[in-house]
């Protein structure tokens, strides 16, 4: 009984009810990101300490520059041994005792707030020695002309940054003999996951910034060769390419597969050699291509045409053959010739499933385009994946995969829910996902109508 | 060789509408068919020397128990399937093919479920190339005909088993065939659509010009439907009996009841034999199985 109604969980080729239904697509998206966000933020990875500001000093064996990652233990003691030199410093100030400390010495000092100093735009990158400059960021820092926001300086180091100002002020242009205090060294603390484990929410923000950014990032620019693109541009180029691939392979296999479906002559010629072509794999013949078609687009798009040709010619001659024969008897007795039957019986009853053929082969061909854009000269969201992944620069390759899935997935979705109205004869319409939703969609605007009929009118 | 069988004492007026019927031109013809399947247990005759003439507006029934090459008989006359030996001849041009002199209604509805019910009703002239115009007009009539004007612009899909079937009539009607081919066209509807679609068809059937093959298998709408009822044998096909059906037209449902009508049914039981006769448990003789003394024994 519980089975009959839908309100059951688990019986053989039964339907669930459909709340129950909803919930469950719901759970298949949010069980994988659950797993994701387990595997990310759970308390297995190590904290480690990400340098932003640095120092070096005598007493350290090793140099630690900005972006190194430290274990806590080695930064506890970076930054305990940087204190001490200062605290000897101001005891030596204290006590009276002048330390002398050479122009070379308090130069390297300053140069400390290059790194920030860039960050926040105030210097180039290739101003690490000019220590004019570096001098007068100091001092527009310590009178607040300046302000660090990214990050912002601590407390301690602020303290000090005036501190080191007053001194530099006094000899401004020139250099104090006195000592400066160093910056203590600063972090992020970062979780040391593997590289390839990127948490959830960098990733969304990456391929946010990456659809939304009009102009080439910023993590690119040091890049050589290839032309720069935003991750948007990419995604139509390599949109451009599956399409015409597709479009271009379809142009061949819809008039070849129903000539083969409907006629044993075509079926012989065409579908053995077909069925063995399939099993060569397409990406075998990329050099071939390559040879023919050049290095830019062509051979791109003829490689997505060579993967879904022989599927689908095999696809569609197969579907042509699953049209039920009584209609063409049909047909024939009510006087049909053999064009009639093509072009009034075999093309329109065939074209649901068709429909549906091809928005599977689309979804297949979506799997040649990664190989094919590495084809010649890389192009679109593969060559992202490519350069980035091989630089373990994964919070840049997942946004990439994920345009993909996320594109393939919803055309996929959207063809089905237009099939409603390309066949409003089918008897079930095939809906899929977005076509419940919009089914429930519809229904509830048609209940909400009569409740509040006219909520515009009072609006003037 | 055929057995015209005159299983009761013909009253004069049953003989007389009989005579009439046989001197109408004869429609369609059926001259030593023969036909022949292979398969790989061997070759196996489906049908064997049919001789039959069906006369200008009869209404002629074929009954036979499944697989005594009923299908096969009006494929062949469809021109669906060629016959091993022998001719279909219509009107006395034999048959090489499916064509408009013979419009066919299948079991399974091949109503064409891209097209409403109007569009499959002009399919026919529209292959035959007449303009959409009086197509129309023409479609709206025979729609009419079979009650369906008002789903003209309904899918297949949208409609009953019995007004699909009534949609497939109207469009085999709309081509203008000389004969009406039907292959157990009521076969998938429940019993009281049935009775429905057969009162129907007689009435069509005096509404147009037309001459009806009907095949089924059950003896009632045999009966009720037609004038007179070709009998075959299984394995290999042959005519056991052509019947002359002597219940008056027009006829109702009413007359099933009637003595000659029960009279023809049970003579038909009597040389229609149920398929797998051999097969069947002796029901005198059958196990007791799971029976418990508690006052609820069926006699």
């Amino acid at each position: 009984m519980d089975q009959a109604t839908g309100r059951h969980w688990f019986g053989i080729r039964k339907s669930l009810d459909q709340t129950r239904a909803a919930m469950l697509t719901v759970l298949s998206f949010v069980l994988p990101l659950t797993f994701w966000c387990v595997a990310s933020y759970g308390p297995w990875w190590d904290v480690a300490h990400q340098v932003i500001v640095s120092a070096d000093s005598p007493n350290l064996q090793s140099v630690y520059i900005v972006g190194d990652r430290l274990e806590p233990g080695t930064w506890n003691e970076f930054v305990a041994v940087i204190r001490r030199d200062n605290e000897e410093i101001q005891r030596a100030r204290h006590t009276g005792g002048l330390a002398v400390a050479t122009e070379r010495q308090n130069k390297k000092i300053l140069r400390q707030i290059h790194e920030t100093a860039v960050a926040n735009g105030w210097l180039t990158r290739d101003q690490e020695t000019d220590d004019e400059a570096i001098g007068n960021v100091w001092l527009k820092l310590a009178s607040g002309d300046l302000h660090a926001t990214r990050p912002p300086l601590s407390e301690e180091n602020r303290k000090i940054v005036v501190e080191n100002a007053v001194k530099l002020g006094k000899s401004w242009p020139g250099w104090p003999s006195e000592p400066f205090l160093k910056l203590i060294p600063e972090s992020s603390t970062e979780v040391s996951r593997p590289p390839y484990l990127v948490p959830p929410d960098v990733v969304a923000r990456s391929f946010w910034e990456g659809i939304t950014a009009g102009q080439p990032g910023k993590l690119e620019a040091g890049e050589q060769g290839a032309e720069r693109k935003t991750l948007l541009q990419r995604y139509s180029e390599s949109l451009r390419t599956i399409v015409l691939g597709f479009l271009l392979a379809m142009l061949v296999a819809i008039p070849l597969g129903i000539l083969a479906g409907a006629f044993d002559f075509f079926s012989r010629v065409v579908e053995p050699f077909v069925n063995f072509f399939s099993y060569m794999p397409a990406p075998a013949f990329g050099v071939v291509l390559m040879a023919i078609f050049g290095l830019n687009s062509g051979p791109k798009i003829m490689l997505v045409f060579l993967g879904t040709l022989p599927g689908a010619v095999l696809m569609i001659a197969k579907t042509t053959r699953r049209l039920d024969s009584s209609l063409l008897e049909a047909a024939q007795t009510l006087g049909a010739n053999q064009r009639q039957l093509i072009n009034h019986v075999v093309i329109p009853g065939i074209l649901p499933n068709l429909y549906n053929d091809l928005r599977l082969l689309f979804g297949s061909a979506w799997t040649w385009l990664v190989i094919a854009e590495l084809l010649g000269f890389k192009s679109g969201l593969s060559e992202v994946i490519d350069t980035h992944g091989r630089r373990f620069q994964f919070d840049l390759v997942y946004p990439a995969i994920l345009l993909i899935g996320l594109s393939g997935f919803c055309i996929d979705q959207i063809l089905a829910f237009l099939a409603k109205y390309f066949f409003p004869w089918m008897s079930p319409p095939k809906q899929g996902f977005l076509g419940r939703l919009g089914a429930r969609f519809g229904r509830m605007i048609r209940a909400a109508v009569p409740v509040a009929p006219a909520p515009s009118s009072s609006v003037p | 060789m055929i057995s015209t069988l005159s299983y009761q004492d013909q009253s004069s007026g049953v003989k007389e509408r009989f005579d009439r019927l046989k001197q109408r031109p004869p429609m369609l013809e059926l001259r030593a068919l023969h036909k022949q399947f292979h398969s790989k247990g061997g070759d196996v005759v489906a049908l064997q020397d049919i001789e039959l003439t069906v006369h200008r507006r009869e209404f002629m029934s074929v009954l036979g128990q499944s697989g005594c090459g009923k299908s096969t008989l009006i494929r062949i006359i469809a021109g669906l399937e060629t016959p091993t030996g022998g001719q279909v001849l219509v009107e006395g041009n034999p048959v090489v093919g499916p064509g408009r002199d013979r419009g066919m209604v299948f079991q399974s509805y091949t109503l064409f479920p891209w097209l409403t019910v109007k569009q499959n009703v002009m399919f026919g002239p529209r292959m035959a190339g007449k303009g959409a115009f009086a197509n129309d007009s023409e479609a709206r009539q025979w729609l009419a005909l079979v009650g369906l004007e008002k789903f003209e612009n309904s899918y297949p899909h949208q409609l009953s088993g019995g007004m699909k079937q009534r949609a497939a009539i109207a469009r085999a009607l709309a081509n203008e065939p000389q004969i009406l081919l039907m292959d157990e066209p009521f076969g998938a509807l429940d019993p009281q659509t049935r009775l429905q679609m057969q009162f129907y068809l007689l009435q069509i059937w005096r509404n147009v010009d037309i001459t009806i093959f009907f095949i089924t298998h059950d003896l009632d709408e045999a009966i009720f439907l037609s004038d007179r009822i070709l009998v075959l044998d299984p394995r290999p096909g042959r005519v056991r009996e052509l019947i002359e059906v002597p219940v008056s037209r027009p006829r109702a449902h009413e007359q099933m009841r009637s003595p000659e009508f029960i009279a023809i049914k049970k003579h038909l039981e009597t040389i229609i034999h149920p398929e797998d006769a051999s097969a069947m448990p002796q029901f005198d003789k059958l196990p007791m199985a799971r029976l418990t003394v508690v006052g609820d024994e069926v006699e």
